[in-house]
Parts: structure tokens; C-alpha cells; sequence
């Protein structure tokens, strides 16, 4: 009987403990429309990083929105309200995402249309091209000059892919590096692709994370390097880089680092910017969300998040298309081999 | 050569902390649980995610009449869920010793309160593919616990019987039923800073750390004692933890876990 007893006391104590925790936990956040909106523009106010430069006044944006939230919304309208909110930020890196929709602002269209590929294949690289990983690419302008195309830095590549191309173009007067509408992806690939680009470690860009709920509040820029795949090896002559508004996040970043290069140039159109590490969060009604909570900066404190501008600019001209030249091609070759 | 010396290391500090010394009996400790649990990390989310929780603990132990002392590793691994599709897991990996040691009060002889403690370290990982760069959190945590087991020996006597058309006896049965509540001294809390960001918030010497939070466990079980000296051990075991308001974002976690344990002797 006394175990019986025993036993039943331990029980109960235990379950009494285990709801211990309902006592010390923090109440579950409500799921309503008010509730969502408030969470996402306090998180958006407290670690968006880049106000200053999209020159938005968030407060303002709270006024704008706020009376359209009430309780009852549905899911659609809610989710366009919160969307448009989000937009008022002119950014790419931010985004709303629900199981019906994704919310985005496209900062390709901030730019004219500036490549079209299959004009590339038909008027320059012909049929016989190669694919070496995941770059396109041949001679071009009589051999004296490699193009490469490389469409997204989410694809991988090897170091062997880079020294394939750079022992086929050795003898070349320079390399293309098409970017033009790489959205960006991972930013490993960023570094390694500058490793073949340069012979020390030098500073390339500064990184500030945000530290605080002040719209000003970072942590100290903090430099990263470039690191050489080679300390003798690397390509030496110029190297064109193609951008435009559709060159996004690691394609900008890349393209912000070139500057430090002496041999590399950018010609197109400015890049889409989106320098900022996107980080994500959830909403109490489960929608995720994105934004950049990261400001990267040159090596002497420029910020470039609206987009970095070519050292030559060149778009695509509907004239010189039906002459068979895709403009930003020929404004490189015009620097490559000074013509 | 280095699995050695720990085992050395581990026999050394049995020996030093067990008053009983060599009388004590010492065991290899396995257990596998599975249950339930539930995280809520505001540093990414509001929302609580729950689902099944599964653990796995290899320990060294050392149980006297007086003393008993342990050594444990352990892992656990849940798979949780909120707003239906999001899925967070989580994995906890982590190291502990604790020392207890029998109060001498006026009991029945079957009885016994053991008071002591429990050092523990651990780290754990977040993985939420949803949430871009903070996809992966990781957390440090080291504590200090206050530990105190109520034990109480009992036997089922010798029975013997018939199932159908089939006569069984079953010798005696020797069992303990334990309670064991574990309450904190002092916690020190590896946490993300303000930007929650990876990787460069991963990193073990840029996390925030402070002293702070609540951590609590309990177990109920049962052990049997077999005649060839091995434990078979069922328990309930519950934990929870809160990394406090001194956290930038505050994490809740919890499991409740049913585990079946067994304790190979090995002297």
C-alpha cells in the first residue's frame, strides 16, 4: 500500500513540475492582422540596414499602412498590404513570402533590358562553344579576345574550370566576363573567383553588421580580403566585366571588390546593388520574411547598395543589334584592344 | 591512447568522489528515449514549433549506497513544427558529471535522499531552412544544478501461476523507484548577438554571454535489477530550459521524453 502511495505521490509531483514550464514560458504571440503588421515593421525598423541610403522614412511608412489593418482582413489583402509595405523599400533582398504569393521588388526593371544570350550565340560564340562548369564561353574578335559567361554565382565551379579557361585564353589581349542579369547566389564563389584575379591579400570591402535598435546602430566595419589562389599564377591582362541592373547581391559584391583590381573594369549599366546579407525571420501568422541586416561598404567607406556604376557605360542599342553587335560587347572590346 | 587516459580520468574521479570506494558498483550506461518537445527562439520566431523529440545517452556511472557519481554524453535530436509547414530541428549535443550523495537521515533503510550536483555543457543547433542567413543558430550553454534523488528500493516477491494451459514461476523481482529533481545554481548562456546572422554569428568567441536564465529537470522511473547484476531502466524524464530576460531574444525549450535505459555492470 505504502508503495502504491508512493508512487502515485511521485506522479503527481511530477506532473505538477512539468506544467512548471506553462508558468515560466512566455504567452504564445496572437495571430491577427494587427499583431502581424506591428511585428513586421518593428522588425523591419530595428535591424533593416539601409534606410539612409533608400532615403525611407519608416515612421512614415507606419502612418501610410496602418490604418489599412484591421482585424477580419483576409489573408490576400493582408498579404498585399504587408508586400506593398515592404516594397516601399526599393530592394531587392526584401521579400514577403506566404504559401500564396512572394512578395518583390525587381530592381532589374530599374534598367533597360541589356543582354540577350541567344543574340550572343548567334552573332559572336556560334555553335561549338564550351562548357566548362558552369561558364559559357570561346574566343571571340578574330581569337584575341576570351569571352566567358557566367550566368549565376549559385553555380559551383572548380579550380580546375578556372585554370582550363585561363591556359585556353593565355595568349589572348584580355578576357569578357559577362555578369549581365547574374542575379547573384553564393557568396564563396565570389571569393574564389577573385582568388584567380589577384597575387595578395588585400582588402576588398568593409562589412558592418546592425548592433542595435537605432537605424544607425552597426557594429565597426570589419575588412575582408581578397586571398590568392596562387601567389604566382593569375590572369594578368584586363579583364571587361559586364554588368547591368539585373548584376544583383554576389554579382554586386564582386563587382564592388573588382574596383581594388587594377586590371579589371566594369562596362554596362549600373548594377542592381543588394550588397546586405538578406537575413530571414517568421511572422506570428507563420509568412516569412527577408531583409539586409548587413551594410558592405568600399575599402574607404563608399556605400554602394543602390548599385555600382560602370567605369563605361554601355546598353544595348537596337541599331547596332540589327548590325549584329550587342553594344555592351563592343564597348569592351573597344577598351580591350583600344580601338 | 587519449580514450584511455579519460577512462583512467574517469575511474580516478569515481574513485575520489565515492566514499564507499570500491564497494560502489559501476556500470556502462546506454539509454534511447523518444517524445515530445517544443522550442521557441523569438530571435527568428514568435511561434512556438512542436514534434517528436528523441535522445540517446552513453554515461559511465558509478552507484554506492553513499555516493554515486556519473559521467555522461548525450545527444537529442527533434524534428518540430509551426503554422503546419515550417520545420525547424534541433539537435543538442552535450557532456555532464554529477555527483550525488546520500543524506544520513533517520529512514527506513529502503529509502534514501541523495543531494548533489551536476555540471553540464552543451551545444545546440537550430536549423530552419525558411529563414535565408539565419538558417543555422547555434547555442552554447554551461550550467551548474543543484541535484537531489529520492530513492526507494522495493521487491515483487517470488510468484508463480498459470497462463492457460501454461504453469510459470517467476522468481523475486528487485526494483528502485526514483525521483530526481534538478534546479539551477548558475547558468552561462552562449547566445546570438542582436543580428542573428550566421556565419559570422556562429563563431564560439563572438557569441553573447551572460549569466542568466532558468533551467529545471525531472525524471520519474523505475529500475529492475537483474540477477546477473545489469539494470534495465524505464523513466519519464522532463526538461525544460530559458535562456532569461537578459537575452537579446529569448529561447523557451522543452522535452518530455520516455526512456528506456540499460546499465551493463562492469565490476
Amino acid at each position: 500500500m505504502k508503495r502504491y502511495l508512493l508512487n502515485i505521490t511521485l506522479i503527481i509531483l511530477l506532473i505538477a513540475l512539468a506544467s512548471c514550464e506553462r508558468l515560466v514560458f512566455s504567452d504564445d504571440s496572437l495571430n491577427d492582422p494587427e499583431t502581424t503588421f506591428q511585428y513586421l515593421w518593428d522588425k523591419v525598423d530595428q535591424q533593416y540596414a539601409y534606410f539612409d541610403v533608400k532615403n525611407v522614412d519608416w515612421d512614415d511608412i507606419y502612418l501610410k499602412y496602418s490604418p489599412k489593418i484591421h482585424a477580419g482582413l483576409s489573408d490576400d489583402s493582408l498579404f498585399t498590404y504587408l508586400g506593398s509595405m515592404m516594397n516601399e523599400l526599393k530592394d531587392g533582398h526584401v521579400n514577403l513570402f506566404s504559401d500564396f504569393n512572394m512578395s518583390r521588388y525587381d530592381i532589374r526593371l530599374l534598367g533597360p533590358m541589356n543582354i540577350d544570350f541567344r543574340f550572343i550565340q548567334e552573332n559572336y560564340l556560334g555553335t561549338d562553344y564550351y562548357y566548362t562548369g558552369p561558364f559559357i564561353h570561346d574566343f571571340i574578335a578574330d581569337d584575341r579576345v576570351g569571352y566567358i559567361r557566367y550566368s549565376s554565382f549559385s553555380s559551383l565551379f572548380s579550380n580546375e574550370n578556372m585554370l582550363f579557361m585561363f591556359e585556353r585564353y593565355k595568349n589572348t589581349d584580355g578576357l569578357i566576363f559577362d555578369m549581365r542579369y547574374n542575379g547573384g547566389g553564393y557568396l564563396l564563389n565570389v571569393f574564389k573567383l577573385l582568388s584567380f584575379f589577384t597575387l595578395s591579400e588585400d582588402p576588398i570591402y568593409k562589412t558592418c553588421i546592425k548592433s542595435g535598435l537605432g537605424h544607425e546602430d552597426f557594429t565597426e566595419a570589419v575588412p575582408e580580403y581578397s586571398t590568392p589562389y596562387d601567389t604566382v599564377l593569375h590572369f594578368n591582362k584586363p579583364i571587361a566585366v559586364l554588368i547591368d541592373r539585373g548584376s544583383y547581391s554576389a554579382t554586386s559584391m564582386f563587382s564592388l571588390a573588382s574596383l581594388t583590381l587594377d586590371n579589371v573594369f566594369l562596362v554596362g549599366d549600373t548594377t542592381g546593388g543588394g550588397l546586405g546579407m538578406p537575413n530571414g525571420g517568421q511572422l506570428p501568422n507563420g509568412w516569412t520574411y527577408r531583409f539586409s541586416i548587413t551594410r558592405t561598404l568600399t575599402p574607404d567607406g563608399i556605400n554602394y547598395e543602390n548599385g555600382i556604376p560602370p567605369d563605361y557605360y554601355a546598353v544595348l542599342d537596337s541599331s547596332d543589334m540589327r548590325q549584329g553587335y550587342d553594344t555592351v560587347i563592343e564597348t569592351a572590346l573597344d577598351v580591350l584592344l583600344g580601338r | 591512447m587519449k580514450f584511455k587516459r579519460l577512462l583512467l580520468l574517469i575511474l580516478f574521479i569515481s574513485f575520489l568522489f565515492s566514499e564507499d570506494g570500491f564497494s560502489s558498483n559501476k556500470y556502462l550506461f546506454s539509454n534511447f528515449g523518444v517524445g515530445y518537445a517544443h522550442i521557441k527562439d523569438t530571435g527568428t520566431s514568435p511561434l512556438r514549433y512542436h514534434g517528436l523529440y528523441s535522445n540517446m545517452e552513453i554515461a559511465y556511472k558509478s552507484i554506492g549506497e553513499k555516493a554515486s557519481f556519473t559521467v555522461q554524453s548525450n545527444i537529442s535530436y527533434a524534428t518540430t513544427f509551426a503554422a503546419t509547414y515550417y520545420n525547424l530541428n534541433y539537435i543538442i549535443g552535450g557532456l555532464n558529471a554529477s555527483y550525488l550523495r546520500t543524506i544520513p537521515l533517520d529512514l527506513p533503510d529502503n529509502l534514501r535522499i541523495r543531494l548533489g550536483g551536476t555540471l553540464n555543457a552543451s551545444v545546440s543547433g537550430a536549423i530552419n531552412p525558411d529563414l535565408q542567413n539565419a538558417t543555422l543558430n547555434v547555442d552554447y550553454l554551461f550550467d551548474l544544478m543543484f541535484g537531489s534523488q529520492l530513492e526507494y528500493d522495493y521487491s515483487l516477491k517470488e510468484k508463480s501461476g498459470k497462463f492457460l494451459f501454461i504453469k510459470y514461476k517467476q522468481p523475486q523481482r528487485d526494483f528502485r523507484a526514483f525521483f530526481k529533481l534538478d534546479l539551477p545554481i548558475m547558468i552561462l548562456n552562449g547566445r546570438p548577438d542582436f543580428a542573428y546572422l550566421n556565419p559570422e554569428d556562429m563563431d564560439f568567441f563572438t557569441r553573447e554571454y551572460y549569466f542568466g536564465g532558468y533551467k529545471m529537470g525531472t525524471e520519474l522511473g523505475v529500475k529492475r535489477y537483474l540477477k546477473n547484476g545489469n539494470i534495465i531502466e524505464v523513466k519519464y524524464d522532463w526538461d525544460m530550459y530559458t535562456s532569461g530576460n537578459k537575452d537579446i531574444y529569448l529561447l523557451e525549450r522543452a522535452s518530455h521524453n520516455l526512456t528506456m535505459a540499460f546499465y551493463f555492470k562492469l565490476n
